[in-house]
């Protein structure tokens, strides 16, 4: 099984994660950078700073920048930043301002 | 995949702080200073830092200055720096290069002056006897 690295609701981290293959699941506060095969922003998720990984899936507060091949963004996201992405796909509802681009 | 259980997993490596949170578990590597109810570093896990936790279980390595109510430390535990405890237990093979201080004093508790008040109490009646 796949080792997750979980940040649980109400808890708050801050510095630079390199979660290597380890699948990265946000409920809580990140303030920094993360890079990682997966990012899952929870609903309950607050991100504030910069995400690199192959895959990402928003459904919190993000705030800052992304890099990713594949982007989701549920219905419940709210999101302010740069984000650059090969594949997007964003749910009705999801609040989305900023600027998105292709992943060079 | 559960949300409810704070994890640092097996492939992972975070440096910085980490804050407000009650049970966590180190399967990486994590460089931070840490506050909790209860830390538990596996085997994979190896944590530098300082650390304030009711409970520790600690199966991996650890650097640093703990200050801890209960420590258990397992057979692959690996310690470095200085542990502060209430009660320790250490299995075999369990590596400890480490200062090893025993806390005297009674765990700091919310409310402690409140606590106080009756032990003076109780004191003060008998010599009012006599």
């Amino acid at each position: 099984m796949e080792s997750y690295t979980t940040i649980t609701e109400g808890m708050i981290m801050e510095g630079k994660l390199d979660a290597g293959q380890s699948p990265v699941l946000i409920a809580g506060h990140f303030k920094g950078e993360i890079n990682a095969i997966e990012v899952i922003l929870d609903a309950s998720g607050m991100f504030d700073g910069q995400i690199n990984a192959a895959k990402v899936e928003l459904s919190g507060n993000f705030k800052g920048k992304l890099t990713t091949e594949e982007l989701n963004i549920g219905s419940t996201a709210a999101i302010d930043g740069d984000l650059k992405t090969n594949s997007l796909v964003i749910e009705l509802g999801a609040e989305v301002s900023g600027t998105i681009g292709r992943k060079s | 995949m559960d949300k409810s259980k704070a994890v640092i997993g097996a492939d992972a490596k975070f440096v910085g702080t980490i804050s407000n949170v009650k049970s966590i578990e180190i399967e990486g590597v994590v460089e931070a200073d840490l506050k909790a109810e209860k830390l538990s570093i596996g085997a994979s896990g190896k944590f530098v830092g300082e650390v304030n936790s009711d409970l520790v279980v600690i199966g991996g390595s650890y650097d640093g200055t703990m200050r801890a109510g209960s420590i258990w430390a397992t057979q692959t535990a690996q310690i470095a720096g200085e542990i502060h405890y209430q009660s320790l237990q250490m299995d075999r093979g369990a590596a400890l290069n480490c200062r090893v201080v025993h806390n005297w004093e009674d765990p700091v508790v919310a409310g402690e002056s409140e606590a106080e008040e009756p032990v003076a109490e109780a004191d003060a009646e008998p010599e009012a006897k006599q």
